[in-house]
């Protein structure tokens, strides 16, 4: 009895325990030989579980970023290269190189530090093959004065299937933004002796043999779960259209049932995965850059027809083609995937695929290049600005002392507004209120003819690149030619007046001396 | 429209010439046993001025040499108009001779078109001491001849524009390698070397890793910094690249064109970016160069094959990518040496009310010195030089000619908090890939 309420009482603790806790830790939960924490200089930090799986071999999961003097953000339940399929131009062989092979277990190649010569080799079970190295991206933020590049956490593997060799790579910036890549390099796979076909080249110094050209199509698999909640993420697609009269506006929709979208370059079409239905949440932007290729066979595969889906989230859905081989209950294909479920309060999966057409080159002799395909999700709402990650210190320019100014209406303006800098900083200026006519360039520079007489108090901004200082002065516009000309009027009205006045005295005057003249004849009368 | 024509023949005089296929073949073999030790241990030779064949007149002379033997050598110049010029550009693969790729490589314009305005803004902004009216009809370069209206530019037109751009004078701040620059525009270029990612991997072979020399210069609009950057990698490719980073201060309250950012920051308008790059090759040997389209059309009535068309193209130009076909565009030398490019990277297409020649992406026109913008060109007259690509691009013959390439990329600027107080980097870049360019990868032994 003793026993059993022991056991009830534990019950009721774990579920006590269950209960309390948030709906998803601000960590990732997995043993320390399976996490990666990276801090980079500027405090900023990426945090995540991995592992190794025979098929897609490397998988990520409980994705967390942390801004510079940020909180955590739950970013990804689950991230994966989900297939690579690999179409010959010939029509006569197509690979699904994840499910009919796989990247992971004997196709994973061990590593050396040759191979990963700024890095750390990490073990898959007891052999190495993952470099984790920290690099730069080639883009980050430039001032006039200065410059930063963004680092980044780079994650890779090799997987050796046929004659290629696969670098399936993950970066991760500092700024928030994330990069999933393939390297496509080690070998031609596929040759004809039949040289005049029109599928391939012959190469230099092989007459025999033509090499065939192919495409390659990655498709990524990324299981989104931003911030607190996994199931109150949004889908929106965002275009910018040019509209008859030269703008143009942003348009976006947002999806409530699961989709399956193509690039739109005409309308300029990107995605973005929001924290919540809430339009300045934290999101992230998918933009398709990489998509000059676009491969397509709807007769064969009608997913083919299609770059981006958006999925409910479900395990058994696990491979963009060829999924019902490795999960027999469920659909074979990620366009099967999408069959009108809703989206709404639902854990959200992103598909994504980018094509690369291999046109064979004699350098690709005897062992290729590495060509580089993958996208960049970009952070949007989720860091506080960008001076944290510039890293610099900054002081804010001053403006030389301001003086009231006087001008009439039409004259012919020009004055400068002036500012220092201690960091030598490229200034620009910004004026609000200033008199009608009258406009300044980013240089200080105003110019301009005054329209209207008043009393305006200026407004003007000095900015560096990271700061800015305001000061105001007042500018009488008083009245020009046609003012002084009312002036004049006035006097003459005034001398009227006067002369009005004048007048009615004299009249006044005339009028008391009739009537004492009345008033002695009645006397004398 | 008759042109000037150019002296590329001075500059291929200097070119090495090219070695027979067997000798070359042969030298490879000889030395690959010691530069791919070199490879192997992944270090490098700095870059440095020095004296080469070429008449870098107003340019500085530059090398970089690799620790493989790859090297490239160019002269280099920071333009008031449009920034970086790269010219006189010639390759060195490992085991090779040095072989001209590039006569010359530079911005051809590059367009802001904020979402509330009716027009893009020319971010370069040649003098001029002409302008001919901005024109809204599509088919201008047709009209040209009979009927424009110029007029004088006023005292206000020109301080307004700004007429040429300051270039940035890079310190140790804003220069992470070698500053360089001619002796009349010191630190306006900034060296950086970089370790690439993995050249080459195959099954357990060691991984062939390998370095990039990147040439940058800026230059601030307003208060907007425009970065022009070319990439030269070890084996061979060149990346040209632009990025918009700075300070965004243009601002509108109308939602529709304007990014909403919390308070106190003003509404931020929003803007695409159109990037044209030009290009005269020079490719290897003295023979004329030629470009060639490839497409790779899906043919669904025999199996979805996807034959492979060659193109030549002879004739001035415009065109598109064309997305389905896979469609790319190879350089090429009479030699068979050539370069591609793929437009990989080109995931939207620009749409100009204005301008003909910016509904597309690519343009070839026949060299003429004059012809250096793609709007906005020097209108001088008297050399019947156009003002833009329109009117460069009037069907004239290629054959025998030397061929200017045109290349065009644009991005959206939509911005965040990201992007508070400074931009970040909007980066538009593409590859020219090297196309048998040698008979196979130079960096390893041909067994």
């Amino acid at each position: 009895m003793t026993i059993v309420k022991l056991s009830l009482s534990l019950i009721l603790l774990c579920w006590l325990t269950l209960l309390v806790q948030p709906a998803s830790a601000a960590e990732p939960t997995c043993a320390a030989d399976a996490r990666i924490t990276e801090v980079f200089d500027n405090g900023a930090t990426w945090d995540m579980c991995w592992e190794s799986r025979i098929r897609e071999n490397l998988v990520l999961s409980d994705v967390y970023y942390t801004p510079p003097d940020g909180e955590p953000l739950r970013v990804l339940s689950s991230a994966r290269l989900s297939q690579l399929h690999v179409a010959y131009d010939d029509s006569d062989v197509t690979y699904n190189d994840v499910t009919q092979y796989g990247l992971g277990g004997g196709y994973l190649l061990s590593l050396t530090p040759q191979d990963c010569p700024q890095g750390t080799l990490l073990d898959v079970q007891t052999r190495p093959a993952l470099c984790r190295w920290r690099t730069k991206a080639d883009t980050g933020y430039r001032t006039s004065t200065s410059s930063q590049k963004t680092q980044s956490l780079n994650l890779f593997s090799v997987s050796q299937v046929g004659a290629y060799a696969y670098i399936v790579s993950w970066t991760f910036y500092a700024n928030g933004a994330m990069e999933p890549g393939v390297g496509a390099t080690g070998a031609l796979q596929r040759s004809s002796d039949t040289t005049e076909l029109p599928f391939g080249r012959v190469l230099q110094g092989d007459p025999d043999t033509l090499w065939l050209s192919h495409t390659h199509n990655y498709y990524w698999r990324l299981d989104f779960d931003l911030g607190q909640s996994a199931t109150d993420d949004v889908f929106a697609e965002t275009r910018y259209e040019l509209a008859a009269d030269g703008t143009r506006s942003r348009q976006v929709d947002v999806y409530k049932t699961e989709q399956a979208r193509r690039i739109d370059p005409a309308r300029q079409a990107v995605w973005e995965i929001h924290e919540n239905a809430q339009p300045d949440s934290a999101a992230y932007l998918i933009e398709p850059v990489r998509s000059g290729h676009r491969f397509e066979r709807s007769e064969v595969e009608p997913y083919s027809d299609y770059d981006f889906f958006v999925t409910v989230a479900n395990d058994c859905e696990r491979f963009a083609s060829q999924n019902a081989r490795f999960n027999p209950d469920c659909l074979n294909n990620v366009l099967q995937f999408v069959d009108g479920q809703s989206i709404e309060n639902q854990d959200l999966v992103v598909w994504h695929r980018v094509s690369f057409h291999h046109v064979p080159r004699s350098e690709d002799q005897r062992h290729m290049h590495t060509h580089w395909d993958g996208f960049m999700m970009k952070p949007r709402n989720v860091l506080a600005g960008t001076s944290a990650l510039l890293g610099q210190p900054n002081t804010a320019p001053v403006i030389d002392p301001l003086t009231p100014r006087t001008n009439k209406v039409g004259d012919s303006v020009h004055a400068d507004i002036s500012a220092s800098d201690t960091d030598d900083d490229v200034l620009s200026f910004t004026a609000d209120s200033l008199p009608p006519g009258l406009s300044m360039n980013s240089q200080g520079h105003i110019h301009g003819e005054p329209t209207a007489t008043g009393n305006y108090s200026v407004s003007v901004t000095v900015r560096d690149d990271l700061d800015q200082s305001s000061d105001t002065f007042s500018w009488n516009i008083t009245g020009s030619e046609p003012a002084r000309k009312r002036s004049g009027s006035m006097n003459l009205h005034g001398l009227v007046t006067l002369c009005l006045l004048v007048l009615l005295r004299y009249i006044s005057q005339g009028a008391r001396i009739v009537a004492r003249h009345q008033t002695v004849a009645n006397a004398q009368g | 429209m008759s042109r000037d024509t150019d002296s590329l023949s001075r500059q291929r005089a200097f070119v090495h010439n090219r070695w027979p296929e067997r000798t070359r073949l042969s030298a490879v073999r000889l030395i690959h046993a010691g530069f791919l030790l070199l490879v192997l241990t992944g270090g490098s030779f700095a870059s440095s001025v020095f004296a080469q064949q070429n008449d870098c007149t107003n340019a500085v002379a530059l090398q970089h040499s690799f620790s493989s033997g790859a090297s490239w050598s160019l002269c280099a110049a920071v333009n008031n108009d449009h920034g970086l010029t790269v010219s006189s550009v010639y390759y060195r693969a490992p085991g090779d001779s040095s072989r001209s790729v590039l006569a010359e490589l530079h911005l051809g314009q590059l367009l802001l078109h904020y979402h509330d305005a009716t027009e893009a803004e020319p971010q370069i902004r040649p003098p001029q001491p002409l302008r001919i009216q901005p024109s809204i009809n599509a088919t201008r370069q047709l009209e040209l001849s009979t009927a424009q209206e110029l007029r004088v530019l006023t005292d206000d037109d020109l301080q307004d524009d700004a007429q040429t751009i300051e270039p940035v004078r890079f310190t140790e701040r804003s220069c992470n390698g070698e500053r360089l620059g001619a002796d009349s525009q010191p630190d306006t270029i900034c060296a950086i070397t970089k370790n690439n990612r993995t050249l080459a991997k195959y099954a357990q072979r060691p991984s062939l890793n390998s370095q990039s020399w990147e040439l940058a210069s800026a230059f601030a609009r307003d208060a907007l910094i425009w970065t022009s950057a070319v990439t030269f990698t070890e084996d061979g490719q060149i990346r040209p690249a632009v990025s918009l980073s700075g300070r965004a201060s243009r601002s509108n309250t109308d939602t529709r064109y304007a990014a909403t950012l919390p308070l106190p920051i003003d509404p931020l308008t929003r803007a695409t970016v159109f990037a044209t790059w030009r290009m005269v090759f020079n490719l290897d040997t003295d023979a004329a160069d030629k470009i060639e389209q490839f497409d790779f059309p899906l043919d669904t009535q025999s199996g979805n094959r996807r034959p492979m068309q060659v193109s030549p193209i002879i004739t001035e130009t415009l065109r598109r990518v064309d997305r389905q076909t896979f469609r790319g565009w190879r350089m090429v030398d009479g030699s068979g040496a050539g370069y591609y490019l793929d437009p990989s990277n080109n995931g939207f297409s620009y749409s100009s009310r204005s301008e003909n020649w910016a509904q597309f992406d690519m343009a070839f026109s026949r060299l003429a010195t004059c012809e250096r913008y793609a709007l906005l060109n020097i209108n001088d007259v008297s050399n019947n030089c156009g003002t833009g690509l329109d009117d460069f691009v009037n069907g004239e013959s290629l054959i025998d000619a030397v061929p200017v390439v045109w290349y065009s990329q644009m991005r959206n600027m939509d911005l965040t908090l990201e992007d508070w107080p400074v931009i970040s980097e909007l980066a538009l870049s593409f590859d020219l890939l090297p196309f048998d360019w040698t008979a196979s990868s130079p960096f390893e032994l041909i067994e």
